[in-house]
Formats: structure tokens, C-alpha cells, sequence
């Protein structure tokens, strides 16, 4: 098995659009700066992963789980900080992301391994394979805005899945579609956290996939602030950030 | 160069790379001609109206009139057009792909020239049938250096290419580039032998004009496909130092603005 993340001391910045000019109107008129205004995203973030870790990563909305996946896959550059990533990163965020709704389902699985870097992998039998998965069958060659949001979060899904990474990234994306598909998928995602060197979830709620965990990390305001245990990390989590004291949801 | 600039250098040798600008090219002159009615044929009306409306009026207003002025702009509008939509677009892509760019790993400048290789199809498509067709009526006749036009625009592909990447990453940073190129396409048209012959210039205009970029671009083409000549060596070592150039402003432009263009998206 392979694959190693070693981030160290990562910081991020994001970039306030509307605080800066970005077109010389305004420049001009509304008189705002060229420089740009920088808004921290991670900061100081020192986290490494070896094979065999199942991490599942926990915070609120906004606290920086998915810039650091989005570190990790080398779509985020860091500013400060060194980042070392060995492996294929496969990164499972908000999958269906670039679909052509005027293109067939069949194109778009074409796409979908263009858009992560894949074409290689991609073969008339992985296609068969992903059309059954999706059960979409002679729906695959119609126009993808004639599909329903199901069918593409099934189209989306299936195209997604059917990829051997070392590190595996999932950002809250977990099975959909209807009760038969989600069970189906649910089998698929598990086996993959298993077979995959490096799994790495977000989630900002517990869920059957973070009982596959065996590393739990909080985050806060773009910072990991905590690892531990699952109880641990979800009793810190909800007592010190979502202040929630029932002692029912803490051990849930 | 360093072992960095090498590696992102590198990505452009990558057979993958190509695949997947041809895969997107295709997904964009299927997206543009999709749900028309004349579908791939409107990419000759457009060139094809400006050739006529040129070829009826420019005669009219020119003191010196060109000796087969219809050939001439046949030759060069669809060039032209290929300059002017790769440039003008290419502020385009990267934007419109921005939610795509923040959640796929693929490279970024895929997309800038896929655009561009998208509007070279577009060109070949317009040029050779406004081409054929004039062999057709007797406005032009067949020569065999006409085969040597792709040749020609291998180099003009890597300038254009290298210009597209530069706007396509500044575009996040200044959102303005796109009026601005558009604007300056519209100036350098004029200033370029498109709808009249550089002869017909003053003699200091026309040394100037070996500064122009898109002179040095369109001049071969005009050479092969109007005058039925060979380009000369200083034609063809213009374009090919031009060429150079135009890959180091542009590699040098993206290795600048690609590390943080993701957060002005």
C-alpha cells in the first residue's frame, strides 16, 4: 500500500473579491484598492497521514474540512507552510462538478475522468461498468438535462466511484438516489474506504461512515484544535462548539 | 529552468493533456451548435457575410484598387477571425470554469486551449470551404503551396495558444482584460493588412509593420493562400522567433498567475 500526506504548518488565504477592485470601474469610481484583502482559510495546520489511517475530519460549516481536502488534492496552493502528498488522490468533492447538461450521460462520464485527470483510466468496459452501476441503461445516451436530479446524482455518483486512488478524499458526499441505490452505493463506498490506502472524510455530523474511522480530527476557525477518540472528539465538539450538553447526543 | 518549471512545462507534452483539450473543444462546438437549426454551418456565415460585405464595399472606397481583392479577404477574414475569437474568448475560460477548477484535478490550462483549439477547427472548417468554394466559381485556382498552410499554422497555434493562457490568467486578477482585448483586437484589425494590402501603406507605415504581431502571423498565410508564393526566410524566421517569444511571455504570465488565480474565482 502507498501513500503518505505530511502537511506542515499549512496556512491558506482566501481572497475578499468584493473588498478589492477587480475591474478598473471599481478602481475608478468606487475607489477600492488593488491591493488584495486576504481572509484566512487554514492556518498553521500541521497534519500527516500514513496507510491504514481512516481519518474522519469534524466541524461546523465554514471551519476549513474542505480546504484542507482541497489542500491535500493539490486544489488549494498553500502560502506558508511545506505539503507533501505521495499516491493518487482521488477527491470525491461535489461530485457531478463540470457535467454538461447538453451532452449525453455517456459523454459526461467521459468528462467527469477528463475533469479529474483520469482520461488514462478511462475505457469502454469502466463506461459499461459505470452505465450498469448508475442503472441508467439506454437512458445513458439522452441529453443530461433530460435527467432527473436523482438520475444525475446517480449518473454523478457512479461515475465517481469506479476509481483506484492510494488517498481517498470524501467531503460530505455520501450515496443518494432512491432507497435501492443508496443501499448499493452505501456497500460500494464502504468497500472502497477499505481497499483505498488513505481515507479521509468531512462531516459535520457523525454517520455510518465514521464508525470506519480509526483517527478522529477537529477543526475550528480554518485550525485543527483537537484529535482523539471518537468520543472525545464528538464530546469536545459538541460541548465546546455547538454547545450542545445532552449527554444522549454526545454519546450517540 | 528549475526542476518546478519543468514539471509544469512538462504537463503540455502530457498525450493526456490533448486528449482532454480536444474532449472540452468538442463539448463547446457542441454546446455552441447543439439546438440550432444550421448547426456547424453558422461557423461559415459569419466569415462568409464579412467576405462579401468587404469584397462589395472596400473596392468601392480604394484608390488603388487589389487585383483579385475577393481572394484576398477570403484568405485573410477567416485568420483573422481565429485571432480575434481565441484572444477575445480566451478572457472566458478559465472564469466560466472556475466552480469546475475549485473542485476537479485537472489542469487549468486545459481550458484556454481547448478554446483555442475549438476556434482553430472552426477556422479550418470556414477557410476550406470559402476556399474550395471560390476554386469552385473562379475567384481562386488550385496550387499545390496551399497544402503547406497547416504547416504555417502550427506556429501561429503555439502564439495564439500562449496568448490565450497569459489572458486566461490574468482574467481572474483584472476582470477588465476582456473589454480590453476586444477593444484592442478592434484597433489592431485596422492596423493589420486584413481588408487592404500593406502595399497600399505609406512606406514608414509598413516598417512599422514588421512589429506587428499579428502582421508576422497572418502574412504566410497570405503568401501561400493569395499570392501563390513561398514565405521567405525572413517571413518564416519572424514567425517561428515570434513563436519563442510568445511561449516565454505566456509560460512565464501562467507560472505567475496560476498559483493563486483559485481565490479570485
Amino acid at each position: 500500500m502507498s501513500g503518505l500526506i505530511r502537511l506542515k504548518n499549512i496556512s491558506v488565504w482566501g481572497v475578499d473579491t468584493h473588498a478589492r477592485a477587480a475591474s478598473l470601474r471599481q478602481w475608478f469610481i468606487s475607489r477600492k484598492s488593488l491591493a488584495s484583502v486576504r481572509i484566512p482559510i487554514l492556518q498553521d495546520v500541521t497534519f500527516s497521514a500514513k496507510p491504514g489511517d481512516r481519518i474522519a475530519i469534524m466541524g461546523q460549516n465554514g471551519c476549513g474540512k474542505s480546504s484542507l481536502l482541497k489542500v491535500i488534492s493539490g486544489n488549494y496552493p498553500v502560502h506558508a507552510g511545506e505539503r507533501h502528498v505521495e499516491g493518487a488522490v482521488v477527491p470525491l468533492i461535489e461530485m457531478g462538478a463540470g457535467f454538461e447538461p447538453e451532452m449525453s450521460g455517456r459523454y459526461n462520464i467521459k468528462l467527469s475522468y477528463a475533469y479529474r485527470g483520469k482520461l488514462q483510466d478511462y475505457s469502454k468496459a469502466i463506461e459499461q461498468t459505470i452505465i450498469d452501476f448508475s442503472e441508467l441503461n439506454e437512458k445513458i445516451d439522452l441529453p443530461l438535462k433530460t435527467y432527473s436530479s436523482g438520475m444525475t446524482a446517480r449518473l454523478a455518483f457512479s461515475s465517481a466511484i469506479f476509481q483506484n486512488p492510494d488517498i481517498l478524499l470524501l467531503d460530505e458526499i455520501f450515496a443518494t438516489g432512491d432507497a435501492g441505490f443508496i443501499e448499493k452505493s452505501q456497500e460500494i463506498l464502504i468497500k472502497k474506504v477499505d481497499n483505498v490506502s488513505i481515507a479521509i472524510m468531512v462531516n459535520h455530523a457523525p454517520n455510518e461512515f465514521t464508525d470506519l474511522c480509526n483517527r478522529f480530527i477537529l477543526m475550528d476557525k480554518g485550525r485543527i484544535i483537537n484529535e482523539g477518540s471518537r468520543k472525545e472528539i464528538l464530546r469536545h465538539y459538541y460541548k465546546n462548539i455547538l454547545h450542545i450538553s445532552d449527554q444522549n447526543v454526545i454519546t450517540a | 529552468m528549475n526542476q518546478g518549471m519543468i514539471r509544469q512545462f512538462g504537463i503540455f507534452l502530457n498525450p493526456y493533456y490533448w486528449q482532454t483539450a480536444v474532449l472540452i473543444a468538442k463539448n463547446g462546438l457542441a454546446r455552441m451548435y447543439r439546438n440550432s437549426f444550421l448547426g456547424i454551418l453558422w461557423t461559415l456565415f459569419q466569415p462568409l457575410t464579412m467576405v462579401l460585405v468587404y469584397a462589395t464595399v472596400m473596392p468601392m472606397i480604394m484608390r488603388s484598387p487589389t487585383s483579385n481583392y475577393t481572394l484576398y479577404v477570403i484568405v485573410s477574414f477567416p485568420v483573422w477571425g481565429f485571432f480575434s475569437a481565441s484572444i477575445i474568448g480566451s478572457s472566458q475560460s478559465i472564469l466560466c470554469n472556475g466552480e469546475t477548477l475549485k473542485r476537479c484535478i485537472v489542469s487549468s490550462s486545459v481550458f484556454p486551449i481547448a478554446d483555442v483549439l475549438r476556434n482553430a477547427y472552426t477556422f479550418f472548417v470556414s477557410f476550406t470551404t470559402i476556399y474550395i468554394a471560390a476554386m469552385c466559381i473562379g475567384i481562386a485556382h488550385f496550387d499545390i503551396l496551399i497544402f503547406l498552410v497547416p504547416f504555417y499554422f502550427i506556429p501561429i497555434l503555439i502564439i495564439i495558444g500562449s496568448i490565450a493562457i497569459a489572458i486566461a490568467f490574468i482574467a481572474p486578477y483584472i476582470r477588465d482584460i476582456g473589454e480590453l482585448a476586444s477593444i484592442s483586437m478592434t484597433m489592431l484589425f485596422w492596423f493589420t493588412p486584413v481588408v487592404y494590402q500593406v502595399q497600399m501603406l505609406p512606406p514608414v507605415a509598413q516598417s512599422f509593420m514588421h512589429f506587428n504581431p499579428f502582421f508576422i502571423m497572418i502574412r504566410p498565410i497570405q503568401m501561400l493562400a493569395y499570392g501563390h508564393m513561398l514565405p521567405g526566410i525572413t517571413e518564416t524566421l519572424h514567425l517561428i522567433v515570434l513563436a519563442g517569444i510568445a511561449v516565454i511571455l505566456g509560460f512565464s504570465i501562467y507560472r505567475i498567475c496560476r498559483r493563486n488565480y483559485v481565490y479570485y474565482l
